[in-house]
């Protein structure tokens, strides 16, 4: 019988008409979200843009010794880590802020071109761009009159 | 005049589309230590005044606005407020007056 191992996994070949569902829930994934595993909250966006994946996290405090980048087989992992700790020689009236501490993926798939990708973190907001490959992007076709 | 025009209806709505920064607030005996994060903000979009007895901090990212405002205690000396903006955290050093700092008065011998 048919077991489930994880978003990543391929459905096995369709005897009861599974593989419809799981594309179905596969794209589900990879389009509403694109998110796999994650820990820790931190606001972030991921979009897809003409010809780009762009993924946008907010971690204020931060600067880009903080914060890792890994894209590998697909998959885009950003993590990080902010302790946060009374400054020294005070003393806390009140504590709103919270401890940046994540790890979040997304499958982008395997139609990108990860020597193209760039992350930039400015202002405690980390951008990751990731082109696709070429002939993925977008293209319109003129349509001739003949 | 400040307070009344605050309570018109537009003014209301617009502070509602803002984004409330979560503020961290330190002490010691010498000043008043305010941390907010901010992220997305350069230092040149950051705005932090003092409207008689409140901290006002408005900012401006690419993405929202953020709009706090914090009552402040009588002992904040308000002509020596700093503010510094860095990697989306705002942090902001309120010194005290020195009546309400405390001091070390020396024991002579006679």
């Amino acid at each position: 019988m048919f077991e489930y191992r994880g978003l990543l996994d391929r459905p096995p070949r369709d005897i009861f008409g599974w593989e419809d569902l799981f594309r179905g829930f596969d794209r589900f994934v990879r389009d509403f979200d694109r998110e796999l595993t994650s820990f820790g909250y931190v606001p972030s966006e991921i979009t897809e843009e003409d010809g780009r994946f762009v993924l946008r996290v907010e971690a204020p405090g931060l600067t880009e010794k903080d914060v890792k980048v890994d894209l590998n087989g697909g998959v885009l992992t950003v993590s990080a880590q902010r302790p946060l700790e009374v400054p020294k020689g005070y003393g806390a009236r009140r504590r709103e802020r919270t401890e940046t501490r994540f790890s979040r993926s997304f499958v982008l798939g395997d139609k990108i071109d990860p020597e193209k990708a760039t992350a930039d973190m400015k202002d405690g907001v980390l951008t990751v761009m990731v082109p696709k490959a070429a002939g993925q992007q977008r293209k319109s076709i003129a349509i001739k009159a003949s | 005049m400040k307070a009344m025009e605050k309570k018109t209806g537009t003014e209301q709505k617009e502070q509602r589309a803002e984004a409330t920064p979560p503020i961290d607030v330190y002490e010691n005996d010498q000043e008043f230590l305010l941390v907010a994060d901010m992220p997305g903000v350069s230092q040149g979009e950051a705005e932090v005044s003092l409207e008689e007895d409140r901290l006002v901090v408005r900012a401006k990212s690419p993405f929202r606005r953020y709009h706090r405002e914090l009552l402040v205690p009588p002992s904040v000396d308000g002509e020596h407020v700093s503010a510094a903006m860095k990697a989306g955290v705002l942090t902001v050093h309120l010194p005290k007056r020195a009546p309400y700092r405390p001091r070390q008065i020396e024991v002579r011998g006679t």
